[in-house]
């Protein structure tokens, strides 16, 4: 995946993925919490989903690098790309945050036995 | 840092003259050797305009003029006046950069042995985590998560280039790395699946009555102690790789260090010495707790309307009060993105936001708790009728005192 260049509003779409992604997340959160529908399947899934996050972190970590220094060089503002970057990337680690979080309560269930088929 | 001042060719003695003395009413004085350097200019701002003009005349180069505007921008609009670039500074985050590609070189070498040898064990979390704790360190030591103005001015352009590159290896590194975990656990699951079928068996017997046998647990002790590691070292490493990303992002072309379109010396002076009435921020923030309500998730547009409509006199007497005018602009973001993980800026909903979009960007209670916790501590904190010095002084103190990781565990706990 590229981060420059993409035509059309790439990190917007990753931004939407994103909270689509911590809305799953939360959900699968309060199912966790009351030992409801945790299947090995969705945890299989849920790991799916924490890849696809961590995979679109290191180009909106260059879009952001790269704005950030060529804001430097040329001495202008912060392009709007960069910032919504910056933005997008931290919302992205958030999102990691919860997941690898729920996969932590998801496992714990698995491991006790009290996964459902 | 010098530059040459060219003289077009056959120049006459009184157009020398004429450009030394534009120089000279501009604050430049040029040296014997026909250069400027930091000591030349007494007026920074006054002599990048006189540099300009004599640039549109075509006296000096272009790449001179470049070269100049970048030591007026690192340091005349920091400083107001003349500051060399530091070795010690620039080695300090030289060291950095090689941190960094250190760390990600390693990251990388485990991921590669992860892959190859289809086993993760402790040895390699312990690797990944030595790591990340000495480049940490590092981070630590160089405060660059909120590097001060005047540290980054002493940075060599090329020092900030390297850990510009460094950073961007780190990340990916770290990404593939957290990838790998991630695809073992799932390999590790999806045979068990295969192997163990379902968790509850329907069984009938021989009476044709039903029996339901529960499976026990579904992973091995070592099994779990894999999966119970790789996720510990995945979390582990997130606090370094936030901090990593901000590296460059929030000091360059943002609003502080590097901003360079309007000279401070143009912004209104504070008033240190007049009281700040803290009743508009005490009602802003309790406004602001009422109306989150109990919900564990807040959205930005609920935040955006909350202080951009419902309150706005509110909200602005409460930045006025306990930051703008104390501290500035720098300080209230600063303080905001502190604790509040970096999300948002609570001031300044992000103009591409629509508040009315329908795939909201949640951000968490518990970030923003910490966010009104810490305006409402440096108001406690301060006597009843405190000077704008005081406020700004205290705000000063918290914004050394917070940290970037007590922020991720708030929204950890928030979850």
């Amino acid at each position: 995946m590229r981060a420059t260049g993409q035509s059309g509003d790439w990190v917007g779409i990753v931004d939407s993925g994103v909270g689509e992604a911590l809305e799953a997340t939360r959900h699968f959160r309060v199912q966790a919490d009351l030992r409801q529908e945790i299947t090995l399947e969705r945890l299989s899934a849920f790991e799916a989903l924490l890849r696809s996050l961590l995979a679109v972190q290191p180009p909106l970590t260059e879009v952001e690098i790269n704005g950030s220094v060529e804001a430097l060089l040329s001495e202008q503002a912060l392009s709007a790309e960069a910032h919504r970057a910056g933005e997008t990337r931290v919302s992205v680690l958030l999102a990691t945050t919860a997941i690898l979080e729920t996969l932590r309560v998801g496992y714990e269930i698995a491991m006790n036995g009290e996964v459902v088929s | 840092m010098s530059i040459r001042i060219k003289m077009g060719a056959g120049e006459s003695y009184l157009e020398n003259k004429q450009i030394e003395a534009r120089l000279d009413a501009l604050g430049i004085k040029l040296n014997p050797d026909r250069t400027i350097d930091e000591s030349s200019a007494a007026n920074l701002a006054g002599g990048l305009d006189a540099v300009k003009a004599l640039a549109q005349d075509g006296v000096i180069t272009a790449d001179a003029l470049s070269q100049l505007r970048r030591q007026v921008g690192f340091l005349g609009q920091i400083t107001g006046k003349s500051l060399p670039i530091s070795e010690k500074q620039t080695n300090a985050w030289r060291a950095l950069g090689m941190e960094l590609t250190g760390t990600a070189g390693t990251l990388t070498g485990i991921t590669a042995e992860i892959r190859r040898a289809g086993s993760i064990n402790n040895s390699q979390f312990h690797r990944a985590g030595e790591r990340l704790e000495a480049l940490e360190k590092r981070l630590g030591d160089l405060s660059v998560t909120e590097p001060s103005q005047l540290q980054l001015a002493q940075v060599a352009p090329d020092a900030l280039q390297a850990v510009a590159t460094g950073a961007k290896a780190l990340s990916a590194a770290v990404s593939e790395y957290q990838q790998t975990l991630s695809l073992f656990r799932s390999a590790m699951v999806d045979k068990l699946a295969e192997a163990h079928g379902p968790k509850y068996r329907l069984e009938t017997g021989k009476d044709g009555s039903h029996q339901i046998h529960e499976r026990p647990g579904w992973f091995t002790r070592v099994q779990i102690n894999a999966i119970g590691g790789s996720l510990l070292s995945a979390l582990e490493g997130l606090p370094t790789w936030a901090k990593v990303g901000r590296l460059l992002s929030e000091p360059i072309g943002s609003e502080s260090a590097f901003a360079r379109s309007a000279p401070a010396a143009t912004k209104p002076k504070l008033d240190l010495g007049a009281a700040v009435d803290q009743a508009p921020g005490r009602k802003a923030i309790a406004e602001i707790e009422k109306a989150l309500g109990s919900d564990p998730m807040i959205f930005p547009g609920s935040v955006g309307r909350a202080f951009e409509k419902r309150m706005p006199e509110q909200r602005q007497a409460l930045f006025r009060a306990v930051l703008d005018a104390a501290a500035g602009d720098l300080v209230a973001k600063k303080l905001v993105s502190n604790s509040y993980g970096q999300i948002h800026e609570v001031s300044q909903v992000p103009k591409h936001s629509d508040p009315n979009a329908s795939v909201p960007r949640p951000i968490f209670r518990g970030a923003l708790e910490k966010t009104l916790k810490g305006l409402a501590t440096v108001l406690d904190a301060l006597p009843a009728k405190p000077t704008a010095a005081e406020v700004e002084a205290k705000a000063s103190q918290m914004i050394d005192e917070a940290h970037y990781a007590p922020a991720i565990a708030a929204l950890y706990r928030s979850m």
